[in-house]
C-alpha cells in the first residue's frame, strides 16, 4: 500500500523554504512534489518512519504570501498528499521584504550634486506603498514607486506586482563646484497592514566637479564670434511678429497647449508667428493651417561647450534673419533657443511648465553626467537674462524666482477649449459615451488621462483601484494615453498579472479623449509632479469630481474636501484613502464638488484668456525695446 | 554833432576819422559786454537758484537717505516675514502630511474592519492567496485535518505498537 505524509512548519515560512515528509511503498524517484503550483526539488532525506523513505523538497520559484498548496504526487499522476503551508510572516515579525538596492553601490563615487537611489522592492510580495530615501544632508526624500522592471517579473513569476517592483529617488545634495562629501543612504518601505522595513545603511562619496578653465575661456571665444556674425544681418523687426522656440510638434499636454496660444494670438491678436522646433509632429499641419512657417531645426546640442556655442550661434542667426520683433521660448529644456534670442537683441519671454528643481531637470534629461559646468551656467544666465520668465503656476514661479527677479517672473494659467461644456454632461450623453467606448451604464468609471509613465503614477492608480474592489464591485479604471513604452508595457503585464483585464482598460493616446471625460464618474491624477495639468481642467470642464495628488499646480486648482480630494504623491495607501473618501462620499455631494470646482476655476478655464494675456506680455517687451 | 571836417586840417581830419571808427568799435564792444553782462547776471541768478535749491535739498538729504533706508530696511524684513511665512507653511504642510498619514492609516483600518466583516481579504495588498480572514480558518482546517492524518499514522507505526503498554500505564495511574 502506498502513502505519503508531509510535515508541516510550526510557523509561517519565506518565500523560498524545505519541507520533509516521507513515502512509503513507493521509491522517491516515482514521486513529485509541487509546491505553490511548482515542482520542487526533491532529495532523500533520513528521517522518518519504519518501511517509509523520508524526503526533503525545496521550492524551485519564490512563493508568494498567502496560503501555498503542497502536493505529494504518485507515478501515475496519482495524489498521495495535499497541504497547505502558509508563506508570511507571523505576528510580530517583520513582513517578508524582497529588496535590492541597485545604486549607488556601497563605497560608491557619485560625480554631480544629486544621488540618484534606484532598487526594486516587493513587502509582502507586492510593489510597497511607499520608499522613502535618505541621503545624509538632504532630509527625506518620497521615490517614485513602481517602476517597470521586467527583469524582477521574470524572476518572480507569481508576484503579480514583481513587473512594476521599481523604485527610484533623484536626491539633489547641496555641494559647491570643487568640493566633496562622503554621505550615508538607506531606504524604508511602508505598506498598511504589512508593516515597515529599513535597509542597512551604506555610504557613498559624492564630488561636484569644478569648471574647466579651458571651456570657459573657449565658450567666451565663441560667443564672441557669434556676436560678430550677428553684426553683419540687418536689423529689421516686426514688433507683432512673434519667433516661437519650442521643444516639440508632436501630440502632448505642453504642445497642445502652444497650439491653443497660436491661434488665439494669430486670429485674434492679429500677430504673425514663425515657429522653430528640434522635433515636426503632427501639430505642423496645425500651423500651416494657421498660415504659421514652421522652421525644422537639429535636437539642441547642449553636450559639450563647443555644440552649445555652434547651435546657439545659428539659432542666434536664424532669430535676427526672421524680421521677428520678439521671441517666445517653449519649456524649461530649450533654454539654448532662450540663449539664441537674447543674444539676437531679441526681447523674449520664456514659458516654464516644469516644476524640477535645475539638478533635477538635468539628471533627468541629460544624465548622470548632466550639463557642462559652462552649459550649465548659459543655462542659469539665460533664466536670469530673459525679459520675461512665465509659469503656469504659482508653486512653480516661486521655485524659479530666485534665478530672476519678481518682476520679471509672471503665472498666466491657461484655459481649454473644453470649458464649453460649462462643467456639466447632460446623462444622455454619458449613456451615448458609454455605449460608443463600450463600458458598461452601471460601472462606476474612474479616469486617467494623461500619456503613461511614471511619474504619472498609472501603476499606483491600479493598484489602489484593486483595494477598494471590495467596497465598489463596480469599478472599472480607464487609463487613456497608454503607448509601448517600458511604463506601458509593464502596465499591460501587470494588468494581465493580476487578472484585472476586466476592471482595468489601458487606451491608447487620444487625439480627442473627451469622450471619455463624458462616460466618467470620477477622474484621478496621481502624478508626482505636475504644474499645471490640463487634464484637470477638462475633467472639471465635464463636471467630474477630482482626485489629485497633492503637488505644485494641483494643489491651487483644487480644494481638499471642497472641490475635489487631495492625497500625498508616490504613496499607494493615501491614494487609497483618496479613493475611499470619494466614494464614501454621496453622489449628490460629488455632484457639489465637481460645480464648486468649476466655479474656482472660471475665472481662467476660457483658452482666449490666456492668449489675451500672451499678447499683451509680448506686446509690452517688444514695445520697451532690447534690454 | 558837425560831420564836414573839411575845413579841419589833415592829421585833424584823419585823427578824428580814426577816433570815431574806434568809437564806433568801441560802443558794439561795449553793447557786447553789456549782453555778457546780462547773461552773466541771469546764470548767477540760476546758479544761485541752483545753490539754493542743492542747499535745501542738502539740508532734506539725510530724511531721504532716512527714508531710503527704511525702505531697504522695509524691504528686508518683508522679506524676512516672507521667508518666515514660507517656513511657516512648509512646516504646516509637513503636520497636514503627517496628520493625513494618521487619518489615512485609520481609514485603511476601517477599510480593513470592513471588508472583514463582509467575510473577505482586508485591504493591504497581498498576494493572491492571501494570509487572512477566510483563507486563514481554512488553513487552520487543513491544519486540523493533517494533524489528524498526523496522529492516525503515527499510531500505525511500531514504536506507538512498542509504547502501548506505558501508555496504558501512564492512563491508570492518573
Amino acid at each position: 500500500m502506498t502513502s505519503a505524509f508531509v510535515e508541516l512548519p510550526a510557523r509561517s515560512v519565506g518565500h523560498q523554504f524545505e519541507l520533509r515528509g516521507w513515502v512509503r511503498g513507493l521509491a522517491l524517484a516515482d514521486v513529485t512534489v509541487h509546491i505553490a503550483g511548482h515542482v520542487a526539488n526533491l532529495r532523500e532525506h533520513g528521517d522518518a518512519p519504519d518501511g517509509a523513505t523520508g524526503w526533503a523538497a525545496h521550492t524551485t520559484k519564490p512563493a508568494p504570501n498567502g496560503v501555498q498548496s503542497v502536493s505529494v504526487i504518485g507515478p501515475a499522476g496519482e495524489l498521495l498528499a495535499q497541504e497547505v503551508v502558509i508563506v508570511g510572516s507571523d505576528e510580530g515579525d517583520e513582513p517578508l521584504a524582497l529588496v535590492e538596492l541597485d545604486g549607488p553601490a556601497p563605497d560608491a563615487e557619485v560625480t554631480g550634486d544629486l544621488v540618484l537611489v534606484t532598487g526594486w522592492a516587493m513587502l509582502n510580495s507586492r510593489a510597497p506603498s511607499m520608499v522613502e530615501v535618505f541621503v545624509e544632508g538632504s532630509g527625506v526624500t518620497r521615490a517614485r514607486t513602481r517602476l517597470p522592471r521586467p527583469d524582477v517579473g521574470a524572476a518572480f513569476p507569481d508576484f503579480p506586482d514583481a513587473v512594476v517592483s521599481g523604485f527610484e529617488a533623484r536626491v539633489p545634495v547641496d555641494l559647491p563646484p570643487g568640493t566633496a562629501r562622503r554621505v550615508s543612504v538607506r531606504v524604508r518601505l511602508t505598506t498598511h497592514g504589512a508593516g515597515e522595513w529599513t535597509s542597512p545603511t551604506r555610504f557613498v562619496t559624492v564630488r561636484n566637479p569644478a569648471g574647466d578653465a579651458a571651456d570657459e575661456l573657449l565658450a567666451d571665444q565663441l560667443e564672441e564670434q557669434t556676436a560678430r556674425l550677428l553684426e553683419r544681418v540687418s536689423d529689421r523687426r516686426d514688433p507683432k511678429h512673434v519667433l516661437v522656440l519650442t521643444h516639440s510638434l508632436a501630440i502632448g499636454g505642453g504642445q497642445l497647449w502652444l497650439q491653443e496660444l497660436l491661434t488665439g494670438l494669430v486670429k485674434k491678436h492679429d500677430w504673425r508667428a514663425t515657429v522653430v522646433t528640434p522635433v515636426d509632429g503632427p501639430l505642423r499641419d496645425d500651423c500651416a493651417a494657421l498660415g504659421v512657417p514652421v522652421h525644422l531645426t537639429s535636437h539642441y546640442r547642449i553636450g559639450d561647450i563647443a555644440s552649445y556655442e555652434g547651435h546657439v550661434s545659428e539659432l542666434a542667426l536664424l532669430a535676427r534673419a526672421s524680421g521677428a520683433g520678439v521671441a517666445l521660448v517653449n519649456t524649461l529644456g530649450a533654454f539654448s533657443a532662450a540663449d539664441a534670442t537674447k543674444r539676437a537683441g531679441l526681447p523674449t519671454a520664456w514659458v516654464v511648465h516644469e516644476s524640477f528643481e535645475l539638478p533635477d531637470f538635468s539628471y533627468q534629461n541629460w544624465g548622470p553626467a548632466g550639463l557642462a559646468p559652462t552649459v550649465k551656467q548659459r543655462w542659469e544666465r539665460s533664466l536670469g537674462a530673459v525679459d520675461r520668465l512665465l509659469f503656469v503656476a504659482d508653486a512653480t514661479r516661486e521655485m524659479f524666482v530666485g534665478h530672476s527677479t519678481p518682476q520679471r517672473c509672471r503665472t498666466i494659467r491657461y484655459g481649454t477649449p473644453m470649458v464649453r461644456f460649462g462643467g456639466r454632461i447632460s446623462e444622455h450623453r454619458r449613456r451615448e459615451a458609454r455605449e460608443r467606448l463600450g463600458v458598461p451604464q452601471d460601472a462606476l468609471l474612474l479616469l486617467n488621462v494623461g500619456v503613461v509613465e511614471p511619474r504619472k503614477g498609472q501603476a499606483g492608480l491600479i493598484a489602489a483601484a484593486e483595494r477598494v474592489r471590495h467596497v465598489a464591485p463596480g469599478l472599472v479604471v480607464a487609463i487613456v494615453g497608454q503607448h509601448p513604452t517600458p511604463y506601458g508595457l509593464a502596465l499591460d503585464d501587470l494588468v494581465e498579472r493580476g487578472g484585472l483585464e476586466e476592471s482595468v482598460r489601458l487606451v491608447p493616446i487620444q487625439r480627442d479623449p473627451t469622450p471619455w471625460f463624458h462616460a466618467a464618474d470620477l477622474f484621478v491624477n496621481a502624478s508626482d509632479i505636475e504644474s499645471l495639468p490640463r487634464s484637470i481642467l477638462e475633467a472639471v470642464c465635464c463636471g467630474l469630481p477630482v482626485l489629485a495628488s497633492d503637488v505644485f499646480g494641483a494643489r491651487e486648482m483644487i480644494e481638499d474636501g471642497r472641490t475635489g480630494w487631495l492625497f500625498e504623491p508616490n504613496n499607494a495607501d493615501a491614494l487609497t484613502v483618496a479613493l475611499l473618501r470619494a466614494l464614501d462620499t454621496p453622489a449628490e455631494r460629488r455632484r457639489e464638488f465637481a460645480d464648486n470646482a468649476f466655479a474656482k476655476l472660471s475665472d481662467w478655464l476660457d483658452p482666449t484668456g490666456y492668449a489675451d494675456e500672451y499678447s499683451d506680455v509680448l506686446s509690452e517687451i517688444a514695445n520697451q525695446g532690447e534690454r | 554833432m558837425n560831420d564836414d571836417l573839411s575845413d579841419l586840417p589833415g592829421p585833424v581830419r584823419a585823427e578824428l576819422t580814426r577816433l570815431r571808427a574806434e568809437r564806433v568799435v568801441f560802443v558794439s564792444e561795449r553793447e557786447k559786454l553789456l549782453a555778457q553782462l546780462r547773461e552773466a547776471d541771469e546764470s548767477a541768478r540760476e546758479l544761485l537758484a541752483d545753490r539754493d535749491r542743492l542747499a535745501a535739498q542738502v539740508a532734506e538729504l539725510p530724511e531721504t537717505v532716512r527714508s531710503s533706508e527704511e525702505q531697504t530696511a522695509s524691504i528686508e524684513a518683508l522679506r524676512a516675514e516672507l521667508a518666515t511665512a514660507r517656513q511657516e507653511r512648509d512646516a504646516l504642510r509637513n503636520e497636514l502630511t503627517g496628520t493625513r498619514a494618521e487619518r489615512d492609516a485609520l481609514r485603511l483600518r476601517l477599510l480593513d474592519a470592513e471588508v472583514v466583516l463582509g467575510g473577505r481579504e482586508p485591504s493591504a495588498p497581498v498576494a493572491a492567496a492571501s494570509t487572512s480572514g477566510a483563507d486563514r480558518i481554512a488553513a487552520a482546517e487543513a491544519r486540523a485535518a493533517h494533524l489528524a492524518r498526523e496522529l492516525a499514522a503515527t499510531r500505525a507505526t511500531v514504536s506507538w505498537r512498542v509504547t502501548a503498554p506505558l501508555r496504558a500505564v501512564r492512563r491508570k495511574s492518573r
